[in-house]
């Protein structure tokens, strides 16, 4: 009674229902990169930084952090900071935090953080990590990675775990929904401002959408342009778009003898008519891409939208001999809304200078094993940069390591640009990422048809409900009429 | 003829199932659009039949294409796939049938477990198996359901072999010394074929469930090409904002099962001689 006392006393009462797409797999916050286990995750466990929806970095555990050279950043932590289990947070739970996600090579984190050469502690609320190269995407991925208390184990601590954050961990049913109970001792006055928040895993969009319209939930992720117009119709509903920080990007097969050659490439971009998929099939709920990567990002670059030319891709395709060209186009089945659609009217504009397109709607999997034997000629696909940092997306896509197994992109200078680029100084990394984007966007590995928007919907009992750009749903500064 | 006017609902069925597969037959002629070409302008838009003031008569689909054109040439597709799983069903199962019923023994025995195993294994999950290994081409499409029907016949084939068989006329037959050959193709196989009929029209519809439903999951027909169950896939996601999408493709498929199971049932009577006066 004395706790629910003082809660009201900041104002904190009700509950909140959040509907999310993707269901979660994990509750390990070093074993996934997915944003619906981002958005849940963020809520039991502290990361060091978080980021803000306009790409800032912001203190959590770390309240502040420097690059004292290329490769040792030191972080100084906040005290008087517990584990929901009363255990106070010190610099030994960044130490084992950072060691255990380098060391232990089945966390699929892993692997961002093999650049690590050690992690010290200097007192208990400061921290240096020094780095076998420069690492200067390290706060960017940090802020996807929650604390640990240093007793925590593997198996049994993910059953039911403990972190610093706003929410203490209750229950989790697999693939139904995860129930978190308020931390009344949070570390940030008046967070959070509900006792109680549910998400709900339902990815069938149409269900969501229903079950928010029943005021059964109040919040729902990946709203459809198509459902935009329904929602708002619908009382008691608001709906929020923001500008996501995802470019979609269908890339080429680049050892197939037919997209090889850049004229075929420039060919199939020129024959794209990116302002119909934007404003007839999406509804306007997309932007124009004009750069690789979306606006916000460090290194964005304004390069100039792309041409549509019907008639400058015909004649390419005939300097390239290719007249009767035939592109088998792989998707996996169901993962973006509105593919098919898309893919279709790709097709259909291919086919206006004389491509034929096999489109291939392949199950996830069996997709993937096609993109790895090299069985395509192009491969629908997104990217959103959940880091707020493009370095793991040129990392994985255009150095010759990376793209073994996708693309078969291999260029020397854009590696060269792409290690350049990893230096902490956010100069130098704006000038090297704006050189790698502009040789990409005259090469054309990929097609770069529209950044994404990302909608939600919501329920208009909610306030302080922030639209993220990533994705992310975070609810603790939200409350609840 | 005046058999038939006993049996009304055969001749529905079969009205039904004949305006539908010619309408199907001469889609050139009756399509009013292309039904594959896009028009990104014309989204959506509702059907004239239920006062839409479009042009369209059923409307439009998710870019644009005229869904009356599509159901045509999907109905092209869904039928054509069909027709051919039952027609290659049958032979395999009714020769193979007759190889069990003349042959008997061991060959029976092996034929039979055979076909037991193949019951055993649900259906769409057999198909899901095989498409994923070897694709979604015409062919592999007719095999997957034609493997799925095959054992129906070869079991109503056997049984009926195995009456036949004891039958005076094909003792007489055999007593002057006609070759097994002979009594099979001329004697045995004619009257095993009223039952063949009758599975042969109702699986039929199960056959364009079946296709539909593969379509539905995405391992049938690939878009753009048309065909119901993939129309039927890509409207569901219109459903709240534009209902026809789905209901075209869904209402046709349910008229063609409507017609072969109508038809196939006034089939068994009309040829069950036991009902005959």
């Amino acid at each position: 009674m004395v706790r629910l006392g003082v809660a009201r006393a900041q104002g904190r009462r009700g509950e909140i229902i959040a509907g999310l797409s993707e269901r979660m797999l994990t509750l390990d916050p070093a074993n996934h990169y997915s944003i619906s286990a981002t958005s849940v995750l963020r809520h039991v466990y502290d990361p060091l930084l978080d980021v803000t929806n306009d790409d800032k970095f912001a203190p959590a555990l770390a309240e502040s952090w420097r690059a004292l050279n290329n490769t040792t950043w030191r972080f100084t932590l906040r005290k008087g900071v517990s584990f929901h289990d009363g255990s106070p947070f010190t610099a030994d739970s960044v130490v084992f935090t950072l060691k255990r996600v380098r060391d232990n090579g089945k966390l699929i984190k892993s692997f961002v953080y093999q650049d690590i050469e050690d992690v010290q502690k200097d007192g208990d609320h400061a921290v240096t990590v020094t780095t076998k190269r420069p690492f200067g995407s390290l706060p960017a991925h940090l802020t996807m990675l929650g604390m640990l208390p240093p007793s925590a184990g593997e198996e049994a601590f993910f059953q039911k775990p403990v972190g610093t954050g706003p929410f203490r961990f209750v229950s989790w049913t697999h693939g139904d929904r995860v129930e978190l109970a308020a931390n009344a001792r949070y570390w940030k006055p008046g967070v959070p401002r509900v006792e109680k928040v549910t998400v709900r895993f339902i990815p069938e969009l149409s269900t969501r959408a229903a079950a928010l319209r029943a005021g059964e939930i109040h919040v729902i992720d990946r709203v459809w342009p198509d459902m935009v117009q329904t929602l708002k119709a619908t009382p008691g509903v608001k709906v929020l778009d923001t500008p996501a920080l995802e470019a979609q990007r269908w890339h080429f097969q680049l050892a197939r003898e037919t997209v090889k050659d850049p004229r075929v490439r420039k060919a199939v971009s020129l024959a794209i008519n990116r302002d119909v998929i934007i404003k007839d099939l999406l509804l306007g709920y997309a932007r124009p891409v004009v750069s690789p990567i979306p606006p916000g990002l460090i290194g964005h670059t304004n390069l100039g939208q792309k041409p549509y030319d019907p008639e400058k891709a015909r004649q390419l395709l005939k300097e390239a001999g290719q007249s009767k060209l035939t592109l088998d186009f792989v998707l996996m089945k169901d993962l973006y809304p509105k593919q098919l659609e898309i893919a279709q009217a790709v097709a259909a504009m291919l086919g206006e200078v004389g491509v034929k397109v096999n489109i291939r709607n392949l199950e996830i999997a069996t997709a993937r094993e096609q993109r790895t034997a090299g069985n395509y000629d192009l491969f629908y696909s997104g990217w959103a940069h959940m880091p707020h940092d493009p370095d793991w997306y040129f990392g994985q896509w255009f150095t010759k390591a990376g793209a073994e197994k996708l693309t078969r992109f291999s260029d020397p200078r854009v590696e060269q640009l792409i290690a350049e680029g990893r230096v902490p100084d956010p100069k130098v990394r704006q000038q090297k990422y704006a050189e790698i984007e502009r040789i990409l966007w005259d090469e054309e590995p990929e097609i770069w048809p529209y950044y994404s928007v990302a909608i939600y919907a919501i329920s208009d009992k909610l306030s302080n409900f922030e639209a993220r750009r990533d994705y992310y749903v975070l609810l603790h500064e939200v409350g609840i009429a | 003829m005046s058999r038939l006017r006993r049996y009304p609902m055969a001749a529905v069925g079969g009205l039904i199932l004949g305006a539908v597969i010619l309408a199907a037959a001469v889609a050139p002629l009756l399509a009013p659009a292309d039904p594959i070409k896009p028009s990104f302008g014309k989204r959506l838009q509702p059907p004239r039949l239920l006062g839409g003031a479009s042009p369209y008569l059923l409307g439009t689909d998710n870019l644009g294409r005229d869904i009356l054109a599509r159901l045509l040439y999907g109905g092209r597709v869904s039928l054509a796939l069909a027709t051919s799983a039952v027609v290659l069903a049958a032979a395999v199962g009714v020769t193979v049938g007759l190889v069990a019923g003349v042959l008997g023994g061991r060959v029976d025995d092996a034929i039979m477990r055979v076909a037991d195993v193949q019951l055993a294994f649900p259906v769409i999950m057999l198909a899901i198996a095989i498409v994923a290994v070897v694709g979604t081409s015409a062919g592999a499409l007719v095999s997957v359901l034609a493997l799925s029907g095959w054992v129906l016949y070869a079991r109503t084939v056997r049984a009926s072999v195995l009456t036949i068989r004891q039958l005076d006329y094909v003792e007489a037959a055999r007593t002057l010394g006609a070759s097994d050959l002979r009594i099979i193709l001329l004697h045995i196989l004619p009257n095993t074929l009223a039952p063949i009929l009758v599975i042969g029209s109702s699986q039929f519809a199960t056959m364009v469930l079946l296709e539909s439903g593969l379509s539905f999951l995405g391992l049938g027909v690939q878009p753009p090409q048309p065909s119901w169950g993939a129309m039927l896939a890509e409207g569901r996601d219109y459903l709240s904002n534009a209902w026809w999408l789905a209901t075209v493709p869904g209402v046709a498929i349910s008229l063609v099962v409507l017609g072969a199971n109508l038809l196939g049932d006034g089939l068994r009577d009309l040829l069950d001689p036991r009902l005959r006066q």
